[in-house]
């Protein structure tokens, strides 16, 4: 899978392919009531790996209340 | 798009299902911030139902919540599998990966259900004090131990299970073979299913049940490891003589085979009654659970993430680093873990931040190895979402894989593929070179 061979793979696209569920529409809007369930999985990807940080408020206090001491 | 269809069945319930479980979420942040829970994970009764001051509440609602969202989702993919599979695409036909996504959402639905339901009297419990768990007025604590973990045990597959379809499909793309005893491995998910609701006993061969439910139980265990020992022996047989190419999917993948059967052997000596009323609630049961759900289902989620990842965005990474990354968690996983294993054989219990002086270096080991792999998690965050804007174009099929979703472009069109492919082979025929499944363009 190098550069070389991507390349010619991105050449070989024909151009109707260009509009694909990424870029066919930009507004949030579009993302929040989307159908498509490509869509909805990157949904899920996002909100997943956000909650995967939703440690560090309460990380915060204690290292606050552990200082204070 | 593995199963050549459009999309799923129901679409809006599928979007429903994500706001469902944003909602859920969101009690269960509050809860977090607001102070959090001191009962544990598993909310044991009676602590949880009349002595606990903390927000037993919200997090139980969160949780019961998001099992709607679970349940919605299970059903949309059962009825998918069932009525969208493209034309020629025959029940033995399907990737692996659909199969193991039928028996997770077949847990979804039967398993969901009671823990919502369980999580609904822990609320009345402690807001009513009804009595459910309270032998003072003809309750029964342990009742709760055996509602939580019906459903908590089936829970720990329907995190495995989803894993176990992804190595199926990166085995056979990086060893160009087709899957070695295909109908075994579809099957033995289902065997997973079923099996898993009827060992949650193990769970509790130490808290009050009599000695020949243990041993029921016990022997139920053990029987579980048959479909999941099928797979590790399956995929091993897959490599037998492949072509085998080390993509960082493939590090992950292998990494998946050695630390899940591991966590799997391990598992048997928790199964077995005398061994576990000696390791019961000390750090090998940690690191017994820690080699299945993150050497097992992160090991796979990684790997899953890098194979599709073209597919996704369009991109692809640099794949020096994934390897690279693919390593330092490896490292630092076992790291992490492995001393756990020798720390909970010694005697060491779970849940406790001080120890006796002989201890110290293998938890220092095992501190050292979570901050390595702390560092491993942060390096593909980093490549990843750099590649997705920078990375170069991927084309369609990066890796020569099979399977539907490789004949599409990427990223695909919103209706998945300009016209409906024909199937007309198996799942993995990579043994012929030359031609790939049919599909019209």
């Amino acid at each position: 899978m190098s550069t070389a061979t991507a390349d010619i793979h991105a050449h070989d696209l024909p151009a109707d392919t260009r509009t694909n569920y990424l870029n066919v529409d930009h507004s949030v809007k579009s993302w929040l009531l989307t159908k498509d369930h490509k869509r909805i999985a990157l949904l899920y990807l996002i909100s997943i790996t956000l909650m995967f940080f939703a440690w560090f408020p309460r990380f915060r206090q204690r290292l606050a209340i552990s200082l204070c001491r | 798009m593995m199963i050549g269809a459009r999309d799923l069945a129901f679409p809006r319930l599928n979007l429903l299902s994500w706001y469902i479980y944003i909602i859920g979420a969101a009690f269960t942040l509050y809860a977090v911030i607001s102070g959090g829970v001191d009962t544990g994970w598993t909310f044991y009764t009676p602590y949880s139902s009349t002595f606990a001051h903390t927000q037993v509440i919200p997090t139980a609602l969160g949780v019961f919540i998001t099992g709607f969202s679970s349940i919605l989702t299970g059903l949309n993919f059962i009825v998918t599998i069932h009525k969208m599979r493209a034309p020629g695409l025959t029940w033995f036909r399907l990737p692996l990966f659909i199969w193991a996504m039928y028996a997770t959402s077949v847990i979804f639905i039967l398993g969901t259900p009671v823990i919502a339901v369980t999580m609904f009297l822990l609320g009345l419990e402690r807001l009513l004090h009804i009595g459910i768990f309270d032998p003072a007025i003809g309750g029964d604590p342990i009742l709760f131990q055996h509602l939580f973990w019906f459903y908590s045990h089936p829970a720990v597959y329907i995190m495995i299970l989803p894993g176990m379809g992804v190595m199926s499909e990166l085995i056979t793309a990086f060893s160009r073979k087709r899957i070695f005893g295909y109908s075994f491995v579809a099957f033995s998910s289902l065997a997973i299913a079923v099996i898993s609701f009827l060992v949650w006993g193990h769970h509790m061969f130490v808290t009050g049940q009599s000695v020949y439910a243990g041993l029921v139980f016990s022997v139920l265990s053990f029987l579980v490891a048959i479909p999941s020992a099928i797979k590790v022996f399956n995929w091993t047989a897959t490599l037998y003589k492949g072509s085998i190419s080390y993509e960082a999917p493939m590090l992950y993948a292998l990494g998946f085979v050695g630390l899940f059967t591991m966590g799997g052997l391990t598992g048997l000596f928790l199964a077995s009654l005398a061994t576990d009323v000696h390791l019961n609630g000390t750090y090998f049961i940690v690191a017994h659970f820690h080699y299945i759900m993150v050497g097992g289902a992160v090991m796979a989620y990684l790997g899953g993430l890098h194979f599709w990842w073209p597919k996704i965005t369009g991109r692809l990474y640099p794949d020096v680093w994934a390897r690279f990354a693919a390593l330092v968690i490896f490292v630092g996983f076992n790291l992490t873990f492995f001393p756990q294993f020798v720390l909970g054989y010694l005697g060491m219990p779970r849940r406790y931040a001080v120890y006796p002086a002989e201890f110290q270096t293998l938890n220092v080991m095992s501190s050292a190895g979570a901050s390595i792999l702390g560092v491993g998690y942060l390096i593909p965050l980093i490549y990843l979402i750099w590649s997705f804007k920078y990375g170069p174009i991927a084309g369609p099929n990066p890796w020569g894989a099979k399977g539907l979703e490789w004949t599409t472009p990427s990223p695909p069109p919103t209706e998945n593929f300009t016209e409906i492919p024909v199937v007309t082979e198996g799942a993995y025929d990579y043994a012929q070179t030359s031609g790939s499944r049919t599909h019209h363009d």
